[in-house]
């Protein structure tokens, strides 16, 4: 008989699936996960304390560099916290333009995440087709932004640009093409046996377990969490969003969340195309002196935005927590627990779509 | 290289993350909560957890202060913060420490006397 081995094996933190490096420690037995751990802080970029005395013109730039895949919603949780402080009012249109920016980032975050998972797999069929279909996104947001990630969209007070009929028309023809392709797979995803076999009843975690650790975005809405800070968002609220809830709880769940989310964000920007107000899309206002905290629904989940400013509009302290904190932080400690193969621990990992540089801000 | 990778010490890495302003905010709340040193609370944690725990230790315990608790003893002795969310102390030694509070209030202990006497026994369990 073969004598069982208790093992401590360490994933990264150079490794070829993970995308930022993070060091992973699962204590097994066999193969199977009793614990892990993570070791962070490989490339700590202390943003935070670089943004200190700035001034918002200049660390509106440094927001969205905390993150290359949802800099979209940095820009737009920064900004709206400054309104916040500053009392700034934004033009309707200037609103709706910001839900179609923030969503196609939203689409494009969560292909570039299933892209991931599907990788790690094994299914690099699906993985590449993915991938391919994420640039339509991208080029979406070239078209109305002129950036492909540090687009600097959003200002106090509107919006850069203003989006005409003819890109309206081409940004619809954008959402038909996303919309069909990727019904075929997400049907690919939902009929494939080896994905099944990968990803159901796999890095469990349960509705308790997502709550005490406060995991948020898709990560705790796979685990029947209803939070989601698009409900308390006013736009949104306006354009009757529901949050997309699974039951599963497991890494099936995580991905398919994502891929239905895609489906939702399609609606959303269909929709603010269909009741565009007319009008300006920038307002006035200066940034006044105060102390504000603004949430918003990231595509990995919530992100908060606790700013102090001074008379002059300069960034006297800031703190950000963003989603990857809570959620890679839930799927080290409760889905890799109990997970059966060392194989499933990069899936399970990636499912949760953790980004290190969110988190090494 | 491989040896610098692996084996090299996360204490500094980890005290930058608990003096961060958010976690910073917690930890003295906790500490003064149980009358602890606010370093000694500090190295246990740095100890004991890893850095995602550390990372994520603001939003639990905002969490657990959104739990509907009653203030005696839950809230005054962060039972279900320091057993549940952050397992510091184990859900068993927590109830031995209850279950010896409550003889000791049907003794006759008042309710002020039981916090005072629970707060030190969580920090001799905290710190053991």
């Amino acid at each position: 008989m073969r004598k069982k081995v208790d093992v401590s094996l360490p994933i990264g933190p150079v490794h070829p699936i993970f995308k930022e490096p993070a060091r992973i420690r699962c204590e097994t037995a066999g193969e199977k996960v009793i614990s892990a751990e993570i070791d962070l802080g490989y490339v700590k970029k202390g943003i935070e304390n670089i943004m200190k005395g700035r001034p918002w013109q200049e660390v509106m730039f440094l927001a969205e560099r905390i993150c290359g895949i949802c800099s979209v919603i940095h820009n737009m949780v920064f900004i709206e916290t400054v309104e916040k402080i500053s009392e700034i009012d934004v033009p309707q249109r200037a609103l709706y333009l910001r839900v179609i920016v923030n969503e196609l980032d939203r689409i494009q975050s969560h292909m570039l995440a299933n892209y991931s998972y599907c990788y790690t797999i094994e299914h690099e069929t699906l993985a590449m087709y993915l991938l391919n279909l994420r640039e339509t996104a991208m080029d979406l947001i070239e078209l109305i932004t002129g950036a492909r990630i540090t687009c600097a969209y959003m200002i106090p007070g509107g919006v850069r640009y203003d989006l005409d009929d003819e890109k309206m028309a081409v940004l619809r023809a954008g959402l038909d093409k996303l919309e069909k392709d990727l019904t075929r797979f997400d049907g690919m995803f939902e009929g494939g046996s080896l994905i099944g076999l990968r990803s159901r009843q796999i890095g469990l975690m349960s509705e308790e377990e997502g709550r005490i650790s406060h995991a948020v975005g898709p990560t705790a809405r796979a685990s029947g969490i209803v939070l989601d800070e698009r409900m308390n968002h006013p736009t949104y609220q306006k354009l009757g969003f529901e949050p997309v809830i699974r039951y599963e709880c497991d890494n099936y769940a995580r991905i398919k969340v994502r891929f239905q989310e895609i489906f939702q964000s399609i609606g959303l920007v269909r929709k603010c195309l269909d009741d565009m107000p007319e009008g300006k899309i920038r307002g006035g206002g200066i940034v006044k002196a105060g102390k504000g905290s603004w949430a918003g629904e990231a595509p990995r989940g919530e992100l908060t935005y606790n700013i102090e400013t001074d008379e002059y509009g300069r960034i006297v302290d800031i703190g950000i927590r963003t989603p990857s904190i809570m959620n890679i932080e839930a799927c080290i400690h409760y889905m890799l627990k109990g997970v059966n193969s060392a194989a499933d621990v990069t899936s399970t990992y990636i499912s949760s779509d953790p980004c290190i540089a969110c988190n090494e801000r | 290289m491989t040896g610098y990778v692996y084996e090299k010490s996360l204490r500094n890495m980890k005290l930058r993350i608990v003096r961060a302003p958010l976690q910073n905010l917690a930890i003295k709340e906790i500490s003064d909560g149980l009358d602890m040193n606010i370093q000694k609370f500090r190295a246990m944690l740095i100890e004991n957890f890893d850095m995602s725990y550390l990372e994520n230790m603001p939003a639990r315990y905002d969490v657990w202060k959104g739990d509907e608790v009653p203030e005696f003893p839950d809230r005054l002795l962060f039972t279900g913060f320091l057993t549940k969310y952050m397992p510091i102390i184990t859900e068993d030694e927590m109830d031995l420490l209850l279950t010896d509070i409550s003889g000791k209030m049907s003794g006759g202990m008042s309710e002020k006397e039981a916090v005072i006497y629970g707060r030190e026994k969580i920090r001799e369990l905290i710190l053991k």
